[in-house]
């Protein structure tokens, strides 16, 4: 029964004994607006040591672990209702692209770097940053943040693990030989796994964590690393949780801080039949209309190309700049859902939307939005 | 008792620590290699071509063709060709690396960082360190240090087997062991021992006397390593500074050699211009990779020759506001970067001093670079990143949206509207609506 006890003790430990994670000062509030996420590709180091002291790459294990680690993390935030963006960074890609392979290897560099930072706590709050050079990638994939994934580890021949177990009995014994008892710690690997979600505009590193309490792990060995990816992630919290109600038939109220969590299903939920106002604004309510029409420009992704057909945004805007309304105009829209979604999600980031000038008396506007 | 043990562990230590005599190695081209050394060359050879593999597909090479070219002409000129074979064929490379540094592997391709031919002066340089790096292949200085180094850590892993008992008795001691240890490791295994290193400064002199380079100049080198160790921190220069032993030591024997040997010699090629002229590009590049690591200091070096020589070029200009907006951002890093000797120079003044001087020069210098062409864009994101700094939200947006502006496609425009949202959304309105 003991025993029993221990072993489940023991796994449990090993699966979950990661308190370890960190997080920005900012997380709780920039966690809001993550509903997006990519991987980039992990960095695995695994070295055999040997008897003489070698210490050789195992390039076949790297390039497994690589691919394993990458899709487990992709599960993971998947499971946590996260929408996971596809980064193609592969060896094909990359040759055909050095500047995007350059881009990649200073990235991984500052990574690196980062990460010495976080584990000398240069910083007193945890504000470490990767900065705008993550920003390609974050366009690529088109993600509110990107996952960076360290492995490093060793694994030792036979003949090491027979030189610790020597060590090792030679040092019980002679504890035992002045009436003492104790043992010394053999793992035939160890490693460090560590996990960072990085703010794909800002590149603050949001989450950190790492497997402080089992080092012993086996890098070659994918369920296990599978297993450590997974308990590292358990922490980090769900997406947030989406919130609706209807107005009317016709237009959904969305919250300003949820509108992206509803883009995956535009079709159902932000759609009306009514028609684009003809209507002629006042010139501070069309000034204050091509602001946020400019604003939401900014925030299409790089590889928009303008649209032979506009999707129509209806808003309900308050004085204060925050969002009240929102529905796509589907009799005048773009069919394209996913175009609708992209529209939406453009947004979305452009919030909070400036605050009125002091020439608009009024306390709230309706303006439909042409995204082109 | 106990100092009776303590004292035969001492000595075990140092009989395993002083064991690193240097015969002479069988050359390149040479008959003669035992068995044991075939094997463990091979070996190297294998691992080495891997190795050189994941350089490149991991994008750690720096690729310049003007300058690759240059310096596989300079390389070959120096390396003494007869001495190829299937194996080893010389061939030079650039490593994205901003440490001062410079390897060969066995295979013969020699790897040079960003960061040593950022603080080389000319050719002559340049000569004397490719002689040193081809040296090392010739002698297969690599093979008999792998060599030597699984003897000396087997050596050392059955001493530390046989002393294992001692540390159970003696608390105190088994900090010294692991120490003893562990300095023994590192001086075998980051680097090459004395001799070695200076068998190749010593055959690099000659094989760059054969191309007549001036010595003296080439030699100068050792001035650059050692202002280094003087002013910085022993950081992360593992191969060329740090293992490589005691370079006052190497630099005397250097300039006696050049003094007795070559006394007649007048060798006069430096080539400094031209030199300078092809790094150009790389001591701005890694000038803003050492901002990257907080490496300060090591950036304002870098840019030192331009700035002296290049006063109407804005990407220098742009590249020194950098370094000093940057540093303005981490004044307190410097003391990471810097010597102590060195710390006590700055450290009189407060950080709000010394943040306020490097934003002052960091203005100074972007107005500069905006003189010399006013579509700049770079250098109105780094005055917009210094103006949001130093609170003047409206000028900081001013700049930002300028640099987007010019630069529409800008690889980095998420970070910089993330930026402006950051500022007030009142402030934004009112200076679009005005």
């Amino acid at each position: 029964m003991n025993k029993s006890l221990n072993i489940l003790i023991s796994l449990i430990l090993t699966v979950s004994g990661c308190a370890s994670y960190q997080k920005h000062p900012d997380f709780t509030e920039k966690h809001k607006k993550i509903y997006t996420a990519a991987v980039m590709p992990a960095e695995v180091e695994i070295y055999k040591l040997n008897f003489k002291g070698d210490k050789d790459p195992m390039y076949d294990l790297m390039a497994k672990a690589v691919n394993f680690s990458k899709d487990e993390v992709e599960n993971t935030l998947l499971s946590k209702n996260y929408t996971v963006q596809k980064l193609k960074l592969d060896d094909e890609i990359l040759v055909n692209n050095p500047e995007l392979k350059t881009a990649l290897f200073n990235v991984k560099k500052l990574f690196n770097q980062k990460l010495k930072e976080i584990q000398k706590r240069k910083e007193k709050k945890f504000t470490y940053s990767l900065g705008s050079d993550i920003n390609q990638f974050a366009d690529m994939a088109d993600a509110d943040v990107l996952v960076f994934i360290k492995e490093s580890g060793f694994k030792k021949t036979g003949g090491e693990i027979a030189k610790d177990i020597a060590k090792s009995v030679l040092f019980s014994a002679a504890l035992a030989a002045v009436g003492g008892i104790g043992y010394m710690y053999i793992s035939p690997n160890e490693a460090v796994i560590q996990i960072a979600i990085v703010d794909s505009n800002t590149g603050d590193i949001l989450w950190y964590n790492y497997n402080r309490d089992n080092p012993g792990i086996d890098l070659g060995n994918e369920r296990s690393v599978r297993s450590i990816l997974k308990a590292l992630l358990s922490p980090f919290p769900q997406r947030a949780t989406q919130e609706r109600k209807i107005v009317d038939n016709k237009i959904i109220i969305i919250p300003q801080d949820v509108i992206a969590a509803s883009l995956d299903s535009v079709e159902e939920q932000v759609t009306t039949n009514e028609k684009p106002t003809t209507e002629v604004l006042p010139a501070p309510v069309e000034n204050y209309r091509n602001i946020i029409i400019e604003r939401i420009k900014t925030q299409l992704p790089p590889n928009f190309t303008p649209l032979s057909q506009p999707v129509w945004l209806r808003i309900s805007v308050l004085k204060s700049g925050a969002i009240k309304e929102l529905g796509v105009l589907k009799d005048k829209s773009n069919p394209d859902k996913e175009i609708q979604r992209v529209a939406l999600k453009s947004l979305d980031k452009a919030l909070p939307m400036p605050t009125f000038p002091e020439d608009i008396s009024d306390k709230e506007l309706n303006l439909d939005i042409q995204i082109q | 008792m106990l100092n009776s043990k303590k004292s035969f562990i001492i000595t075990l230590i140092l009989t395993f620590l002083s064991g690193c005599a240097t015969s002479q190695p069988v050359r390149l081209g040479q008959d003669g290699l035992s068995l044991n050394l075939e094997r463990t060359e091979d070996k190297v050879l294998s691992e080495s071509r891997k190795s050189e593999e994941y350089l490149e597909k991991n994008g750690a090479l720096y690729h310049d063709v003007k300058l690759e070219t240059y310096l596989n002409e300079i390389g070959r000129k120096i390396a003494p060709t007869h001495l190829e074979n299937k194996d080893v064929n010389f061939q030079f490379k650039i490593i994205r690396d901003p440490t001062i540094n410079a390897f060969a592997a066995p295979t013969g391709k020699i790897y040079l960082h960003t960061g040593l031919l950022a603080r080389l002066q000319n050719e002559a340089q340049l000569a004397i360190v490719l002689g040193h790096e081809i040296s090392h292949v010739i002698n297969r200085d690599q093979v008999y240090f792998i060599d030597s180094y699984h003897k000396k850590t087997i050596t050392a892993k059955i001493l530390d087997l046989a002393i294992t008992p001692g540390y159970a008795f003696i608390g105190g001691l088994n900090d010294l062991v692991g120490l003893g240890l562990g300095i023994g490791y590192v001086a075998s295994v980051t680097g090459y021992s004395r001799e070695l290193e200076e068998r190749a400064d010593k055959e690099a002199i000659k094989l760059v006397s054969k191309q007549n380079y001036d010595l003296k100049e080439g030699i100068k080198i050792f001035d650059i390593f050692l202002q280094e160790h003087e002013k910085y921190k022993r950081g992360i220069e593992i191969y060329f500074l740090s293992s490589h032993p005691s370079n006052k030591s190497r630099q005397k024997e250097s300039n006696l050699l050049v003094e007795n040997q070559f006394k007649n010699y007048n060798g006069q090629t430096i080539n400094q211009e031209k030199f300078q002229a092809l790094v150009e590009k790389i001591k701005c590049e890694n000038a803003l990779m050492n901002v990257a690591i907080s490496r300060y200091y090591h950036a304002l070096d870098n840019l030192e020759y331009l700035v002296k020589n290049q006063t109407n070029n804005p990407i220098v200009h742009y590249c020194l506001a950098e370094v000093y907006r940057t540093m303005a951002e981490n004044p307190d890093r410097l003391k990471d970067e810097l010597s102590s000797k060195e710390w006590e120079k700055i450290k009189d003044k407060t950080k709000e001093q010394r943040t306020t001087e490097y934003q002052n020069k960091a203005l100074e210098e972007y107005k500069v670079a905006l003189t010399l062409d006013k579509d700049f864009f770079d250098a109105y994101k780094g005055l917009g990143l210094l103006c949001l700094k130093t609170s003047k939200n409206e000028d900081a947006i001013y700049y930002l949206e300028k640099y987007l502006g010019l630069n529409p496609q800008a690889k980095d425009k998420r970070f910089v509207t993330a930026q402006l949202l950051k500022l007030k959304p009142a402030d934004i309105t009112n200076k679009e609506i005005k």
